[in-house]
């Protein structure tokens, strides 16, 4: 079941993508692990950049949630040092009419607005909320740095 | 003062549990512990379902509400009946929507696009086409394909407890997939274990309530009112003892976080004890090796039949009171530390004194243990075996020898207690003075009473099995050992509750026996019981 | 020889195409025949002076110059989307860090320095 809905997934995302959003399966062979790209949002401090993101499907997807990470070093309060990204719909508030498309738009989302009051990474939502610029410096800098 | 348990409280709606007696029963120290009411009660499954049905059924007819929603309700506040009320009378549309329950205005819900019964739908969760119907879904109009509703059931079920709040797939909708539904579309083997979630939901979710620690035991201990923040010493029927409050054995006098350190510094240590702690010792006389086989730690080498004490390997007959000293090697005393040491060799010899202090309270604490294991082991054997061959020796009914069943357990606690005792002076004795002197006094007694009855029982009793007594013999042994039991009992129950207050006692004549130093009393144990001092 | 019909989607929300090309193509080829055709008024921007500086993703991966349409696996036979992102060269001066062409997959980024974070 999980792979007839991954397909279908697919076939969605490759007829009308995301404006900045890039997936799809690593190999042919293998459709539960997928490669995916996000360019970093024009309004933010990561625009300009190309993030690099794996996907891998759980055997009971979508009854549970695909796990997510960032291959490329982010400046981000939800982000850590092994990619993880905290991500309330990744975890307890998972839906399964939800899609991975669905979920990289939420992921924009959070370059965007970070949430600092659920960090992954408390240094980093310090220095967001009482040093915005200096945090939008960082992020900048590991922009160019890692992401271009 | 503590106050009866919960009068207010009215989720276990027992009528036997009246309170009128309970504020007068705390008043004569030693006698308290006769007089106090049952601290928590033992139920088994029916006992549990019952409560359940019971609370359920009261929200049910307030509330007018299906019994699915009360359970729900129910399990949202805890099952606490007055709760529930009071929340759903102060906010009942926010409570509705918080649980997931569908809004009491009659409208039907517009925003959700309801489709007509049969119209052809897509499926979000696996893109096919399905007609729609009032069983696709929960009252909100978002509609999935019965292989789909199975399948997100089915995973709600393998992850737990939790899929007894299971809410509709679509993102951001909050309304609970009710039980008629779930049951629909679950497996036989899925439902059932949908309904064993439930009944124990009201032990699970329940604060007042715990599932006993015996392995495989299905008892729920309810604890009463506010008894459940100290240590609460729980004894089941299928054998096991544990503290209702941190679950693990059963603790008294010490509190649950002294224990818990003394547990985690114990698994720390465990490899210097295990090459600290050989199995034979060797008698301190002819030093042939001995293997310590009862409980009791008066020994007596076979071979050369000096007698010594277990623990510290010294004669015998200079412990206990009948030579008018102290059990002595209960105590630990810190070497003096040596003049003109070193900073380093002080270095040293303090960590040696500190690994030296934990071994001496730690030896002490595995080898009442192991001999509350011997105890309880025995007392097994006694209670299947050995008590019918005793009755038919002395030709007495087995009900009639419940005395030297009583007398083993009582062993068995009192070595738990005295187990304990060497936690409780690890943490809670660290400065020499009067409080400690004290406490290594009522410890040392303590033991030597024990001692009297656990021989009473494994030397005298035995003999009855192997020699010729007459029936007057055995009465009198009977006499004996029911007049120990009791007073090893009443001895060990002072003790405990006086530990628990923090030696209140000290300073007071009680103390005259013991050779003052003017030392004041380190750091105080946390006070477990506000009940009465000893005068 | 088969074509592919490929629209190129920029972030700024501007499609550019659909074009047909060749499967036979090369990655640098497409990206000269990307810039040729910017769309500079809709998208506010003038055409990157360098082809090179043009980044092409394809299902995740990105394209790499040496390699053809077909080695990037592109499909023939319906409309195939893949985005855009132009990343200007760093100057001279800065080490080794931007402008290279990353390997497809998820090859990109450093690898952390000694957290040892574990997430489920």
């Amino acid at each position: 079941m999980a792979s007839k809905r991954i397909t279908k997934e697919l076939q969605d995302l490759q007829k009308d993508p995301p404006t900045s959003c890039s997936a799809g399966p690593r190999a042919d062979d293998d459709i539960f692990h997928w490669d995916a790209t996000i360019i970093g949002p024009a309004d933010s401090p990561y625009q300009g950049g190309l993030f690099f993101v794996a996907i891998h499907f759980p055997p009971d997807y979508p009854f549970k949630p695909p796990k997510v990470n960032f291959k490329t070093k982010v400046y981000h309060p939800n982000v850590n040092s092994q990619g993880s990204i905290c991500l309330d719909i990744l975890k307890e508030q998972w839906s399964p009419a939800l899609t991975i498309s669905k979920v990289l738009l939420s992921i924009c989302s959070l370059l965007t607005d970070p949430n600092p009051d659920d960090p992954l990474v408390p240094e980093i939502a310090q220095i967001y909320k009482t040093d915005p610029n200096r945090y939008a410096e960082l992020a900048k800098e590991w922009t160019r740095k890692y992401a271009m | 003062m503590s106050q009866g348990a919960g009068t207010q409280d009215t989720d276990d709606s027992d009528p036997d549990e009246g309170d009128a007696d309970y504020g007068n029963a705390i008043l004569s120290g030693v006698e308290a512990h006769v007089v106090k009411r049952e601290e928590y009660r033992c139920l088994d499954a029916e006992q549990v379902l019952e409560r359940q049905r019971e609370a359920v059924r009261g929200v049910t007819q307030v509330l007018q509400v299906t019994q699915d929603d009360a359970t729900q309700l129910l399990r949202a506040f805890k099952w606490n009946v007055n709760r529930v009320n009071d929340e759903w009378f102060g906010d009942e549309e926010g409570i509705r929507e918080k649980v997931g329950l569908e809004s009491s205005s009659s409208a039907p819900d517009e925003a959700s696009g309801m489709v007509d019964d049969g119209a052809e739908v897509t499926c979000s969760v696996c893109y096919d086409e399905f007609p729609a119907s009032k069983h696709t879904h929960v009252g909100c109009g978002h509609n999935f394909c019965a292989t789909c509703w199975s399948g997100y059931l089915e995973n709600a079920v393998s992850d737990g407890p939790s899929v007894l709040d299971l809410r509709c797939p679509q993102e951001g909708c909050k309304r609970r997939v009710p039980e008629p539904m779930a049951k629909r579309y679950l497996k036989g083997e899925s439902a059932e274990r949908l309904d064993v979630f439930k009944w124990r939901s009201w032990v699970d979710d329940n604060p007042r309530v715990k599932w006993c620690t015996g392995a495989g035991c299905e008892v729920a201990v309810l604890c009463h009112g506010d008894r459940g923040e100290g240590p609460v010493d729980v004894h089941c029927g299928c054998g096991a003892s544990f503290c209702w409050s941190c679950q693990e054995d059963a603790h008294r006098p010490v509190d649950c976080e002294t224990v818990k350190k003394w547990l985690v510094k114990n698994s720390a240590e465990s490899e210097n004890m295990n090459w600290i702690l050989a199995n034979t010792k060797p008698c301190p006389a002819c030093k042939r090796p001995i293997e310590k086989n009862l409980g009791c730690m008066h020994m007596v080498c076979s071979q050369c039949k000096f007698e010594f004490c277990w623990m510290c390997c010294g004669k015998w007959s200079e412990h206990g009171e009948r030579t008018g000293g102290y059990y002595a090697c209960n105590k630990y005393s810190q070497s003096r530390e040596k003049e003109g040491a070193s900073e380093e060799e002080k270095r040293r010899a303090a960590a040696k004194q500190s690994l030296e202090r934990y071994t001496h309270y730690y030896e002490r604490w595995a080898a009442h243990g192991a001999s509350q294991t011997k105890a309880a082991k025995d007392l097994a054997e006694m209670r299947e075996a050995k008590i019918l061959r005793l009755g038919d020796l002395q030709n007495t009914p087995v009900s009639q020898l419940k005395f030297v069943l009583e007398a083993m357990e009582q062993i068995a606690e009192c070595r738990r207690v005295l187990k304990w005792t060497y936690g409780y002076g690890y943490y809670w004795m660290e400065e020499d003075g009067l409080r400690k002197k004290f406490f290594e006094f009522i410890q040392g007694d303590a033991e030597s009473t024990l001692e009297l009855l656990t021989e009473a029982v494994e030397k005298d009793l035995e003999e009855f099995f192997t020699e010729e007594k007459s029936l007057a013999d055995f009465a009198d042994f009977r006499g004996r050992l029911t007049g120990l039991t009791t007073t090893v009992k009443k001895y060990f129950t002072t003790m405990v509750t006086e530990l628990e207050e923090g030696l209140p006692g000290v300073g007071s004549e009680v103390v005259r026996a013991v050779s003052l130093e003017a030392t004041p009393a380190a750091e105080e144990p946390p006070k477990l019981r506000r009940s009465a001092r000893l005068a | 020889m088969s074509e592919a019909e490929i629209r190129f989607r920029m972030p700024e929300g501007v499609d550019i195409g659909p074009l047909n090309i060749p499967l036979s193509a090369k990655v640098h080829t497409v990206k000269e025949l990307v810039v040729a055709e910017w769309p500079a008024d809709k998208v506010g921007k003038p055409a990157p002076d360098d082809p090179r500086e043009v980044r092409l993703i394809h299902n995740g991966k990105v394209m790499e110059p040496g390699k053809t349409l077909a080695d990037c696996k592109v499909a023939v036979g319906s409309l195939v989307t893949c985005h855009l992102l132009v990343q200007p060269k760093p100057e001279p001066s800065k080490g080794g860090a931007g402008g290279k062409e990353k390997g497809g997959g998820g090859g990109g980024g450093g690898s952390a320095p000694g957290c040892g974070c574990v997430v489920s």
